[in-house]
C-alpha cells in the first residue's frame, strides 16, 4: 500500500515537472562561484526547438563542443554548441540553468567547433554581407589572404508534395541544407560561385585575366572536387593577380 | 663539500628568481612638491613574463608609517606609462612614499616594491623647521658611463647639451630627461629607492592580470550580525548612455569581484544584492592598496638653506595658484568604451517614447495606453508588472527585470508616480533573457529625461560608490616652452621633461628657468635592453634669476 503511494507520488511529481517544462520554465539551480568569470558574460535569449518534419536546421544535429569569441576579444571554451543554419544563429546549452540559449549575434565575433585531437577547429566568423539581404552572417573561412574564400551554410524551407511526417501529420515542406562558396575581393566585394571551373573563372573581369586563370587551373589540375582544390585555386589566382594588394 | 655546492646552487636559484621577477620602477618628475601640486611620474615595467598580458599599474602615495593617502591606476603603452597625482591640499609636511605595483604582484610574496621617497610641504605652513627624515638605506641605479651634461645660460634661458656614449645610444630603449629645481633637503635621498616587500596584510583576493581594466572587489555581509553572505548574487551597474551591468556570486567569505574594463576617469557605481530583502545587506569595497613595512624616521631640523627653499616654494605655490588657477587639470572625466552595440539585455523588442503621446500622470496609465505587452497593476497598494513572452506566446509568470536609468529596481511600485513628462524612453524585451547564468522573465528598462542618482539613497541595501577607474591619459605638456605670460612671474619647479624612444648621442634642449631661487638639477634616466636602468644627475647653478621677496614681487 505504502509502496503504491510512493509510486503514485513520484508519477505525479514527474507529471508536474514535465508540465512546467512544457510551459518554458527552466529548473532554477542555486548559483555558485562557478558562474563568476573575468569575461563579459554570454548574453542571449531562450531558444525553443521547433518540430522539423524533414531535413535539419542545424549544421550538426548533435551538440558539439566548441568555443565562442566575443567582439571585445573575450573567449569562452568548452561550450556545448549547435549552429542553426536556418536562422543563422548560434545556440548554446547552459549547463547551470539547463536551458538552450540563442546567443546574441551582435556580441559574437567568431565561434568554432572542436574537431578530433590535434585538428584545427571548424571556425565561423561573423562578417558583414553587403548584398541583399545585407547584414551580419556567419561564414566558414577556408582561406584568408588578399583574396578570401568563405562558405556560408544555409538550411532552406522548401515546398514538396504532400507527405506524412514521423508524427503522422500532413506536411508540404522540408528543410534542405546548402553550402554557398564566396570569394571576397580586396574591396570587400562578395561574389558567389559554384564549384565549377566556368563559374569560378566568371568571378574575374577581363578576357586576358580569364584566359590566364583558365590556364592556371588547367596546369594545376584543379577541378573543384573538394575544398583543398578550391583553396588552391584561390591561392594561385591571388599569387597571379592580387599578391601586391 | 656537497652541502656547500647545494647552498651555492640554492643561492644562485634565488638570485635568478629575484632577477627574473617582474619589477616596476617609478620616476617622479620632482623630489618635492607643495600640497595641492600635481606630481607627474613615469613608470616602467621590466622583466614582464610573456604570458602576463597585464598593462595596468597602480601607484599609491603613503606616509612613512604606511598610512594610505591616495591611489591612481594607469595604463601602459608597451612597458611604460605616464600619470599624475593631485597631491591633497591638506597633506601635512613630511616625507611620503610612492609605491607602484601591478595587481598580479600582490600574489607573489617575493615581490620587491621599489619605493620612491618624495617630500611634501604643506602649502599653509609658511615656515618649516622640522621634518621626519627617513632612516633607511636606498638603492641606486648605476651611473651612465661617460655621459656629458653641459649647460650655458642666456638671461633666464638655460641651454643644455647631453652627450651620451655610443653603447647607451645603442642599448637604450627609452630616455627620460628632466630639468627641475634642486631641493637641498629632498634631493639628499631622492635619487634612489627603498626596497619594500609586500606584507601579509595585503588583500590578495583576485590577484590577476589587469588589461586596460581594474579589478574591483569587496565583501557582502549581513547588517544584523556582520556575518558574510556567501552565495549572494551581487549586482553592479554603472549608469551611462549604454548602461554597464555585471554580477558576481559571493564566495564563502562573502567576497565578490568585478573586472571593469575600458572605464576612464572617476564615476559612480551602484552595488546591490539580487534578493527580495535588501534591507539586511551591507557591502564594502576593498581599497586595493598594498601593505609594506613602515620606514623608520627621525626628526631633523632643517638647515637655513633647506628652510629658505621650502619657504620659497610654498610662497611660489600660492602665487602660482593665484595667477595660473585656470590651468589645473580636470579631474571629473568619465567615459566607458562601448564594445557592444546594445546594453546587456540585448536589442530591445520594442522601444517606446512616451513624450510623443498625450500627457499621462502615472505608470498605470502609461502601461495601458502606450506600453503594449506590459501589464502594470496596483492592487491593495501592491504593484506588479507582467510582460508578454514572445517565445511561448504567453505571459510571463514572474516579474520582469526592471531597470531605471540602467540601475536594477526590484519594487514595481517605484514606477507608480512616473508620468510621460518624466520618462524619456522605455525599452521592453519580450523574451526570456539570459546574461551569464542569470535569467530574466523579460526586461523593462526605463530611462528618465533627467537622470540623477539621488533616488538611490532612499532605497535600503543599495550602495552608491564613487570610484576611481583608470586615469585619463594626459601628457606632461604644460612646459618645455618659454614663459606663459611675460608680465607674470614664472613659479614652475619642473622646467623640462621629455621621454624619448629614438635616442641620439647628442641631445640639445633649452628651457626657461623659473623665478624661484635655487639650483637646477638635470636628471637623465636610461632604460636599456637587458632590463638595465642607468641614472645620472648634475646640479647646475642658476645664475640669472629674479628672487621673490617676502611680498612675492
Amino acid at each position: 500500500m505504502k509502496r503504491k503511494l510512493i509510486i503514485t507520488a513520484c508519477v505525479f511529481l514527474l507529471i508536474v515537472v514535465e508540465a512546467t517544462a512544457q510551459k518554458g520554465f527552466v529548473p532554477v539551480k542555486e548559483l555558485t562561484t562557478e558562474s563568476n568569470t573575468l569575461n563579459y558574460k554570454l548574453a542571449g535569449k531562450q531558444y525553443y526547438n521547433t518540430i522539423i518534419p524533414s531535413g535539419t536546421v542545424f549544421l550538426y544535429d548533435d551538440w558539439k563542443d566548441g568555443y565562442v569569441q566575443l567582439i571585445n576579444g573575450d573567449r569562452y571554451d568548452n561550450l556545448s554548441l549547435k549552429y542553426n543554419i536556418y536562422l543563422d544563429e548560434l545556440i548554446e546549452i547552459n549547463n547551470r540553468s539547463v536551458t538552450m540559449i540563442m546567443l546574441d549575434k551582435n556580441t559574437i565575433s567568431e565561434f568554432g567547433f572542436y574537431n578530433q585531437k590535434n585538428d584545427e577547429p571548424t571556425v565561423f566568423k561573423k562578417m558583414y554581407y553587403p548584398k541583399n539581404p545585407d547584414g551580419d552572417y556567419y561564414f566558414n573561412p577556408l582561406y584568408e589572404g588578399n583574396l578570401k574564400l568563405v562558405v556560408r551554410y544555409r538550411s532552406l524551407e522548401e515546398e514538396t508534395g504532400l507527405y506524412k511526417d514521423s508524427y503522422g501529420i500532413m506536411r508540404n515542406t522540408k528543410y534542405s541544407s546548402y553550402q554557398y562558396y564566396y570569394v571576397i575581393f580586396p574591396d570587400n566585394r562578395f561574389e558567389k560561385f559554384k564549384l565549377k571551373r566556368r563559374s569560378f573563372v566568371e568571378l574575374f573581369e577581363g578576357k586576358e585575366v580569364k584566359k590566364e586563370i583558365r590556364r592556371i587551373l588547367r596546369r594545376n589540375d584543379i577541378f573543384f572536387r573538394n575544398d583543398q582544390q578550391t583553396i588552391k585555386a584561390v591561392q594561385l589566382v591571388e599569387e597571379a593577380f592580387y599578391s601586391n594588394h | 663539500m656537497n652541502k656547500k655546492h647545494f647552498i651555492l646552487f640554492l643561492f644562485l636559484v634565488m638570485a635568478f628568481a629575484l632577477k627574473a621577477q617582474e619589477q616596476v620602477h617609478l620616476f617622479p618628475d620632482r623630489s618635492s612638491c607643495v600640497s595641492g601640486d600635481t606630481l607627474w611620474f613615469n613608470v616602467v615595467i621590466i622583466n614582464q613574463t610573456p604570458d602576463n598580458t597585464g598593462n595596468v599599474i597602480h601607484i599609491q602615495l603613503d606616509d612613512l608609517n604606511n598610512h594610505h593617502i591616495m591611489k591612481v591606476s594607469v595604463v601602459c603603452e608597451g612597458n611604460n606609462a605616464e600619470g599624475y597625482l593631485h597631491v591633497p591640499d591638506s597633506l601635512s609636511t613630511g616625507v611620503y612614499v610612492l609605491k607602484a605595483f601591478t595587481n598580479l604582484q600582490k600574489s607573489n610574496p617575493a615581490t620587491i616594491i621599489h619605493q620612491k621617497l618624495v617630500t611634501i610641504y604643506n602649502r599653509f605652513e609658511s615656515v618649516i623647521n622640522l621634518i621626519d627624515l627617513p632612516k633607511t638605506n636606498t638603492s641606486e641605479f648605476g651611473e651612465i658611463p661617460d655621459i656629458s651634461i653641459v649647460s650655458n645660460q642666456e638671461s633666464s634661458i638655460m641651454n643644455v647639451k647631453i652627450d651620451l656614449p655610443d653603447n647607451i645610444c645603442k642599448d637604450a630603449l627609452e630616455l627620460i630627461v628632466t630639468a627641475r629645481l634642486a631641493d637641498p633637503f629632498a634631493d639628499k635621498f631622492s635619487s634612489g629607492w627603498v626596497n619594500g616587500t609586500i606584507s601579509q596584510e595585503t588583500e590578495k583576493y583576485m590577484a590577476v592580470s589587469e588589461n586596460t581594466g581594474i579589478i574591483i572587489s569587496g565583501r557582502i555581509y549581513s547588517l544584523t550580525d556582520g556575518s558574510p553572505k556567501p552565495g549572494s548574487t551581487v549586482l553592479l551597474s554603472i549608469p551611462d548612455t549604454l548602461p554597464y551591468f555585471d554580477y558576481c556570486i559571493a564566495d564563502e567569505q562573502g567576497r565578490f569581484f568585478f573586472y571593469i574594463r575600458n572605464v576612464i576617469g572617476a564615476g559612480n557605481l551602484v552595488l546591490q544584492e539580487l534578493t527580495d530583502n535588501q534591507e539586511d545587506t551591507g557591502m564594502e569595497l576593498f581599497q586595493n592598496y598594498i601593505e609594506t613595512p613602515g620606514i623608520n624616521s627621525e626628526e631633523q631640523v632643517l638647515t637655513n638653506e633647506q628652510r629658505s627653499f621650502s619657504s620659497d616654494i610654498v610662497k611660489a605655490s600660492y602665487f602660482d595658484k593665484f595667477f595660473y588657477h585656470s590651468q589645473s587639470l580636470s579631474s571629473d572625466t568619465f567615459s566607458i568604451r562601448k564594445d557592444f552595440t546594445y546594453p546587456f539585455y540585448g536589442p530591445p523588442t520594442k522601444s517606446f517614447y512616451p513624450k510623443l503621446f498625450i500627457d499621462l500622470d502615472n505608470f498605470t496609465e502609461i502601461s495601458r495606453e502606450i506600453l503594449r505587452g506590459v501589464q502594470y497593476r496596483v492592487r491593495k497598494e501592491q504593484a506588479s508588472i507582467r510582460m508578454l513572452d514572445y517565445g511561448t506566446e504567453s505571459i510571463f509568470a514572474g516579474e520582469p527585470f526592471k531597470l531605471f536609468d540602467g540601475i536594477p529596481v526590484f519594487d514595481p511600485g517605484f514606477f507608480n508616480d512616473m508620468g510621460t513628462n518624466k520618462i524619456k524612453r522605455v525599452d521592453a524585451v519580450f523574451y526570456k533573457r539570459f546574461f551569464g547564468d542569470l535569467r530574466f522573465d523579460g526586461v523593462l528598462a526605463i530611462y528618465s529625461n533627467n537622470p540623477t542618482l539621488s533616488w538611490i539613497e532612499s532605497i535600503p541595501g543599495v550602495s552608491l560608490i564613487h570610484c576611481n577607474y583608470l586615469q585619463p591619459a594626459l601628457r606632461w605638456n604644460f612646459s618645455n616652452k618659454t614663459s606663459r605670460y611675460a608680465n607674470i612671474p614664472n613659479f614652475e619647479k619642473v622646467f623640462y621633461r621629455e621621454r624619448m624612444e629614438h635616442i641620439q648621442s647628442d641631445n640639445n634642449f633649452s628651457f626657461e628657468t623659473s623665478d624661484i631661487k635655487g639650483d637646477i638639477l638635470i636628471e637623465v634616466i636610461a632604460v636599456c635592453k637587458g632590463n638595465e636602468i642607468y641614472q645620472s644627475r648634475k646640479i647646475i647653478e642658476n645664475r640669472k634669476q629674479r628672487v621673490i621677496d617676502k611680498t612675492g614681487n
